[in-house]
């Protein structure tokens, strides 16, 4: 048992995985304790450098990020294919699908050739920047940690525990998992047509750090004296990078497969090259579709931000996690990976489509008909990797102790909807909002009124109201109300802390 | 086609019509009726059976032990009772049904205090409890709230095993209530219980003004239980006939004095330093409504449960006993 | 990935040494991760499980908000409170009825005081039976809803120097069949008014009416006066020396003189027992010394030849019993070193002797 390098390489991938799978599972309640479990996220470099482009600071645990850039800027993209889950799992795929045999050489030689097209991802990251610059952060759309536990948590998880029951308590489900779960299928499937697929035309991230890599001390190096152009190098090159001619930098995931596979020991790895003409160490753009690319990007923010969802025409069901920052701010911050969704303990926090407008895709809202916001739980915030849910403590949410002052933080407010409200509509008792308001004193009081019934019969009947100087929106009552398809009380966005301008009453 | 093919066709013809036939005659359903549309008995349900001890005429019925050591109290109280042995035998498996419908701090006195629930477990254990269980369907979400009221620490320190409402533990039971008639009710830590005793605190309630050892068996329901409140003192009194437990146990080392169920403020609460013990929860009930300060006369369930049969309110013409504890 | 094409082509059949190295450190590397954030895994702030008592009890005093039964009511019934959970320091004495009042109440006067010598002002003839009680002090002040002055609330702070005091007083003057309330030791309402005793005081609130609102008003200034009046905790000696078996709870009573209407019984405790379907009465007196203890024996022997017939009279050396015929009942009265005690008005004598006998075995002597 010899320990070449690519042995330790895929023992890495596995014990990240592990790791990242680990961190999927132990996202809840009982078993969080201490644990780092948004690590990946907060050592992505992408998300640290897009965060700080759209908020001009780095937030906490993002400065983790350089423990990766510091590296890929003397080693290349080695995250790619050490450390990242993601592209692990569409390696595995990738390998476990094709033709492994000596027969499937060509074939092999033949998938792993660079294509003119895998600039794709630099069109992208570019567009993804420069709405960055104007204030947009979208590169969650399709970083590979982002959309990894992402996909984990809307789909993959609520699958494993229909079949199986060892993820939840009670079953958690989230809406769209019919749009999420497919589109991690089809970049998965597509290693079958493309191996690496995702890593070599999509991921911003993998764009970034070839950009990253132009710099790079150390590259993979081949040896002319040696080769004899025989292109067996390419059978297991993940990366694409063309190591039987001009290695092109950028494009490298330093596999060290091509070390291996070359029957003449050809290659290595090492600092300064031979010859100049040996490396191509910026990728292959063109410079109108740069410009493009990045007209595109700030066009998608200026139409999305024209389109009012932010401003004039905020939807009321667009309610924040609790410490959320003002919507602006949040939609510089959210990096759409789901992390929060996946604590929350009542299922309340699911992925928006379109509610929050086209740059709120997949962002946390809070639907009071899937749960409510637990009182003295703030484990969103303790999770979000980039701030776009502050990490606030239970004393400052409920606004006692030291943030009196402050007040609790609210995340909307109630309304009664009388004309479906049982003692309101129907002479029936109820009251089971005032029961569960867990806000004291209650945030629902009530009166009592003697009717004469439709029979002649005196009844007395209790019915409700709301105190919206105490109501902090967090939805028990709507998610208790009997009526159970379209609540008569229900909670939205107004009166919410995070906005001035989203306030209900004159403080 | 030869001979060989002809048979080999009409054996599989053969047994694929046999197949078929069998299976459509097992299958068959001529009445066509869907679940729902069966009437309540012919659904299939589970029953509760009585976990009464009969300790014979002349036993104490009910204690109020007054002290501010839980585990002294218990002790005290069960003594005056005739001692644990004559409820708890060796052997037996005891669910201990604590209220944790909330995710409160235990000094907040919206959920069974955690002392309180140790010092029960103890003295089942004491008696020889093969296996004791604690089991509650909260209102909150199930695993903040057995942490953080302190129940899950509890029921660690004396050994005993949490069950959590996952899905699959619900079944439909038999209640023959005036209202509830079968419900969907958290039956696995039922399934293999010899003897049930419900630790529930004193609290006020928005909606039927007191939430006391009769409430307290709501946390064992599934389903929409929501719908209660729109005859909810009928329901406490269904409780009643629900389930016939060996032991309520009132805890009123605290007692939620406003803003019940859910409380919130310590100054909701008030230190009562009482425990009421009992075989009849309507009694304990009674007496336990004057330490919210109020006339028993005036709660409608447990009048509700008195004129069914299911218990009396009149505690103090009752064999009971007052004792002082450490 | 471990299928080699060409197994034999492969020119890297040998390793490195510096390879190897690196391939070993990274290794550990990866290994040093794993503990590292296990170990990260175990420090977290538990305040983020376990909502912090301390920022609790910090909570903003109820005084923005009403005090809430189960409904709202009408404006006189929504009235506010002083915290009475927040910081509550024990006042000093002078100080106990200072800001009682809710919100939309105030006091009709100032708090007033009555000594010894002039309670009579305040309470008339009934301050004989409190000054038989070693009364030191009364404290007063009524308080009046301000938008409507026929609802009030009288609060009498009665110092009766001793605890034991302070519960003699109140247990005569309790009736039976009265809700019981916890405030103080023990206590009791009757329509809007609450009695109890804490410590060495003796409080009466008297609410003005009946109905829910202002009982729940007047509950709340007795329970904010309650906890002010500092208490030891330690139980009254009548307590544990009488039987605690078949007590009837609430029976108990603490006489300063005229106990079971004898002259001669002072300082004696007496409480109810139920005996199958009858109630029996036991008194127990702790005297100040063996003498007062012989002479009351025999004051008690005295009044049962004259109004009785004496049964038995049995004397050893630790105590002295005698029991007597009172016409239909019996009486039993034993003397053990300087306590006084036994049962009243009891059917069965041999039922009434074993229950003596049990209380003198119960008693030690120094108790």
């Amino acid at each position: 048992m010899d320990m070449r390098i690519t042995r330790v390489r895929l023992i890495s991938q596995i014990f990240f995985i592990g790791l990242a799978l680990f961190f999927a599972f132990i996202t809840q309640f009982s078993y969080l304790k201490g644990y780092p479990v948004s690590l990946f996220l907060e050592v992505d470099p992408l998300v640290a450098i897009a965060s700080s482009i759209t908020t001009h600071t780095l937030y906490r645990s993002l400065i983790w990020s350089l423990v990766i850039l510091i590296p890929t800027l003397v080693l290349g993209r080695f995250f790619c294919n050490w450390i990242c889950p993601y592209g692990t799992l569409h390696q595995f795929v990738g390998w476990l699908f094709s033709n492994r045999g000596p027969r499937g050489v060509k074939e092999r030689l033949e998938s792993n050739r660079y294509r003119k097209w895998f600039a794709l991802k630099y069109y992208i990251l570019i567009g993804m920047l420069v709405a960055a610059a104007f204030g947009s952060l979208q590169i969650g759309l399709l970083d590979p940690i982002c959309l990894f536990f992402r996909s984990l948590t809307i789909s993959v998880l609520p699958a494993v525990d229909m079949a199986s029951g060892w993820i939840y308590v009670q079953p958690f489900v989230y809406q769209f998992a019919w749009v999420v779960g497919p589109i991690l299928i089809f970049f998965v499937a597509m290693n079958l047509v493309i191996p690496r697929f995702f890593c070599r035309v999509l991921c911003p991230l993998g764009a970034l750090l070839g950009l990253l890599s132009r710099v790079s001390l150390w590259r993979i190096e081949r040896d002319e004296q040696r080769c004899d152009n025989c292109k067996l190098c390419l059978q297991r090159c993940q990366g694409a990078s063309d190591p039987h001619t001009a290695l092109r930098k950028s494009e490298c995931l330093v596999c060290f497969n091509c070390l291996d596979d070359c029957p003449h020991g050809a290659l290595g790895f090492s600092m300064l090259p031979s010859s100049p003409h040996h490396e191509v160490a910026v990728p292959d753009l063109s410079r109108r579709r740069v410009i493009f690319a990045g007209l595109t990007g700030l066009l998608f923010f200026s139409f999305s931000r024209a389109s009012g969802e932010i401003t004039k025409n905020f939807k009321k069901e667009v309610m924040r996690p609790p410490g959320s920052t003002a919507e602006p701010e949040f939609l510089e911050r959210c990096a759409k990976c789901g992390q929060c969704m996946r604590v929350c303990p009542t299922n309340v926090l699911q992925p928006a489509m379109l509610e929050a407008g086209v740059e709120g895709i997949w962002t946390p809202v809070m639907n009071m008909k899937m749960g409510y916001c637990e009182l003295n739980c703030t484990l969103c915030g303790q999770v979000c990797p980039t701030g776009a849910i502050q990490k606030i403590s239970i004393a400052q949410k409920l606004g006692v102790g030291e943030f009196t002052d402050l007040g609790p933080v609210k995340t909307g407010t109630a309304f009664f909807d009388q004309g479906r409200c049982l003692p309101w509509a129907m002479d029936t008792p109820c009251v089971v909002c005032q029961e569960v308001c867990p806000i004291s004193p209650k945030a629902i009081f009530s009166r009592e009124v003697e009717i004469v019934n439709r029979w002649g019969k005196k009844i007395t009947l209790t019915r409700p109201f709301v105190d919206p100087t105490l109501c902090n929106g967090c939805g028990i009552c709507e998610h208790e109300c009997p009526v159970k398809d379209y609540r008569a009380i229900r909670v939205t966005a107004v009166g919410e802390t995070r906005s001035r301008d989203r306030s209900l009453l004159l403080k | 086609m030869d001979r060989r093919e002809f048979l080999k066709r009409a054996a599989g013809a053969g047994l694929a019509i046999a197949g078929s036939a069998l299976g459509a005659a097992w299958l068959y359903d001529p009445r066509g009726g869907a679940e729902y549309f069966r009437s309540e008995e012919n659904k299939k349900t589970a029953s509760l059976k009585s976990y009464r001890v009969d300790r014979g005429k002349g036993a104490v019925e009910m204690t109020v032990v007054r002290g501010k050591d839980p585990e002294k109290m218990m002790r005290a109280g069960i003594q005056a009772m005739g001692g644990i042995g004559s409820f708890v035998q060796k052997g037996d498996v005891v669910l201990i049904k604590p209220n944790v419908a909330f995710d409160r701090a235990p000094a907040l006195g919206a959920t069974t205090s955690p002392d309180v629930l140790k010092a029960v477990a103890l003295l089942c254990k004491k008696a020889g409890a093969r296996k004791i269980i604690v089991a509650d369907n909260p209102i909150n979400q199930p695993e903040g709230c057995f942490f953080k009221s302190g129940i899950q620490q509890a029921a660690a320190d004396v050994g005993a095993e949490v069950m959590l409402p996952k899905p699959g533990a619900f079944s439909l039971v038999k209640i023959g209530g005036e209202i509830l008639k079968t419900w969907s009710m958290f039956h696995r830590p039922l399934e293999h219980a010899t003897k049930v005793i419900g630790v529930a605190p004193c609290k006020d309630h928005n909606l039927c003004s007191a939430s006391m050892t009769m409430k307290n068996w709501y946390g064992l329901l599934g389903g929409r239980r929501n719908q209660f409140h729109q005859q909810i003192h009928t329901v406490i009194a269904d409780f009643a006939q629900m389930i016939r437990p060996t032991l309520v146990v009132l805890d009123a080392t605290r007692v939620l004095m406003q803003n019940g169920p859910t409380g919130g403020r310590l100054s909701d609460v008030q230190e009562a330093d009482t425990l009421v013990i009992g075989t009849d929860m309507v009694a304990v009930d009674a007496f336990g409504y004057t330490l919210l300060g109020r006339d028993p006369e005036k709660l409608e369930y447990i009048h509700k449960a008195e004129a069914r049969g299911l218990g009396s309110t009149k505690w103090k013409e009752q064999n009971w006993r007052e004792v002082l504890a450490g | 990935m471990l299928a080699r094409g060409k197994r034999g082509g492969c020119a890297r059949a040998r390793i490195s040494r510096t390879e190897t190295a690196i391939s070993c450190m990274l290794l550990l590397l990866m290994a040093g991760i794993g503990v590292a954030i296990y170990a990260k895994g175990q420090i977290y702030d538990p305040s983020l499980y376990r909502p912090e008592l301390t920022a609790l009890s910090k909570q903003a005093p109820t005084e923005a908000h009403p005090v809430e039964s189960r409904t709202d009511q009408p404006a006189s019934a929504g009235a506010q409170m002083p915290a009475p959970g927040v910081g509550t320091q024990p006042a000093s004495p002078p100080g106990l009825l200072d800001n009682l009042a809710p919100t939309g109440w105030k006091p009709l006067e100032n708090v007033t005081h009555f000594t010894a010598d002039t309670l009579y002002e305040k309470i008339d003839g009934r301050a004989e039976e409190y000054l038989d009680y070693k009364f030191v002090g009364l404290t007063c002040v009524s308080l009046v809803n301000a938008q409507d002055s026929k609802q009030f609330i009288d609060v009498y702070l009665y110092d009766m120097g001793q605890p034991a005091q302070a519960f003699g007083v109140f247990s005569v003057e309790r009736t039976e069949g009265l809700p019981a309330v916890t405030l103080g030791r023990e206590g009791y309402r009757a329509e809007a008014s609450y009695f109890f005793w804490k410590g060495r005081y003796y409080v009466q609130v008297l609410g003005s009416g009946k109905g829910a609102a202002i009982e729940q008003i007047g509950l709340n200034v007795a329970r904010t006066l309650e906890k002010r009046l500092k208490d030891d905790g330690k139980p009254l000696w009548g307590f544990k020396a009488l039987p605690e078996k078949d007590r009837i709870p609430g029976s108990i009573q603490y006489f300063v003189k005229d106990a079971m209407s004898l002259d001669f019984m002072k300082e004696t405790y007496i409480a109810l027992y139920r005996k199958g379907d009858a109630k029996v009465t036991a008194f127990l007196s702790k005297q100040p010394s063996g003498e007062t203890a012989a002479k009351t024996l025999a004051s008690y022997e005295g009044h049962m030849k004259k109004y009785g017939k004496v049964a038995e009279k049995r004397e050893t050396d630790a105590y002295t019993l005698i029991s007597a015929d009172m016409g239909g009942a019996f009486d039993v009265v034993f003397r053990k070193g300087n306590l006084i005690g036994g049962v009243s008005m009891v059917e069965d004598l041999s039922m009434a002797e074993k229950a003596a006998l049990d209380m003198l075995a119960g008693l030690r002597d120094k108790d």
